[in-house]
């Protein structure tokens, strides 16, 4: 399988350029690869002017959109930046303790049914 | 793509909003778009491409009409419901390029739905094959195109070889109400397919487990 594919198609412009709003990085800091629903808040003190003034304005409104709890999909779509880069600049905010990710209370849906029985009732009221 | 997704701890709180994630699979071209935003309060995330640009020479055209563009990141919609629920549907990748992406999506999903095209039925074992190896529950939903010859849904069950306990519908991925029906079959799959059974060990595969196991 030609590993080179994801370089040779348009899209590969769009995938790489936003990365240099990371600084060419594609690892989140600290390794941790938040999943897609992973609920997200902006937590702790804002930001002094100092400190604010280090973060990119993507950072910033990142920040601005987890005002109140999001997930991660939410937040890359509303950003409209790639899922890749959107979690680059989240783990930034992780380890500035700017952002808090929140418990799951469902980390695996099949053996929560009281949960399951609670969706299956909110999608049926639909 | 390193290490598990790092929130994986469990606690009980009602205040917490509480999303599901449920993937919507398929071969190309067969609706998933379509099915996402039948249902869903927001829009899609579209990041589609023209195929002139992205897709020919690359993608099976034959037996799709005149589909000019695919899906080639993710579709997703929400689905906000009561006491802070909400579901997460994701479209996955419709095409071979883009598997790096499901171990990713189906990291503690709820389940899937694999949408069938009976005109192209093959096209879906892919998607039926992952679910089966990862151990994530799944419906089978014949989209049922203008044009396309009937079939029974046992019949496209038998084609599939799909487990007896799987569920196979039909469904039109346009109709608001069609596509409800497969979400809560497929919740109802998940609630009685989990009742006096142990949890099946692989389903609890981090993304980079999965990926070793897969290589």
């Amino acid at each position: 399988m030609a590993q080179y594919d994801r370089w040779v198609d348009r899209e590969a412009g769009r995938v790489v350029r936003p990365y240099a709003l990371t600084g060419g990085r594609t690892d989140p800091a600290g390794g941790a690869v938040l999943d897609l629903i992973s609920v997200i808040v902006a937590s702790g003190p804002p930001p002094t002017a100092a400190g604010s003034r280090r973060l990119s304005p993507e950072h910033r409104k990142l920040i601005g959109l987890c005002q109140e709890p999001m997930t991660v999909a939410d937040a890359a779509a509303d950003i409209a930046l790639p899922l890749g880069v959107v979690r680059v600049l989240l783990a930034d905010l992780i380890q500035q303790k700017l952002i808090t990710v929140q418990p799951r209370r469902a980390v695996r849906p099949q053996a929560s049914p009281d949960l399951l029985r609670e969706v299956l009732d909110g999608l049926r009221s639909l | 793509m390193g290490s598990a997704p790092s929130d994986a701890v469990g606690a009980v709180d009602d205040s917490l909003l509480t999303p599901f994630k449920i993937l919507v699979a398929g071969g190309f071209g067969v609706g998933k778009t379509t099915l996402v935003g039948a249902i869903s309060e927001i829009r899609p995330l579209r990041t589609e491409e023209t195929l002139t640009q992205a897709g020919i020479g690359v993608d099976d055209l034959s037996g799709v009409g005149d589909k000019t563009t695919t899906t080639v990141a993710m579709d997703f919609g929400r689905i906000t419901m009561a006491r802070r629920l909400a579901l997460y549907l994701f479209g996955t990748p419709g095409q071979d390029r883009f598997w790096f992406m499901w171990d990713d999506l189906a990291y503690g999903a709820l389940g899937a739905v694999v949408l069938a095209d009976t005109r192209r039925l093959i096209d879906c074992f892919p998607a039926v094959d992952y679910f089966e190896r990862r151990g994530l529950p799944f419906v089978v939903a014949v989209n049922v195109f203008d044009g396309s010859p009937y079939y029974d849904p046992e019949d496209v069950r038998i084609a599939l070889d799909l487990d007896p306990n799987v569920p196979a519908l039909l469904c039109d991925a346009r109709d608001r109400s069609s596509v409800k029906q497969v979400l809560i079959t497929l919740v109802e799959h998940v609630l009685t397919a989990e009742v006096g059974q142990e949890p099946q060990a692989h389903a609890e595969l981090s993304p980079a487990e999965a990926a070793a196991e897969g290589s």
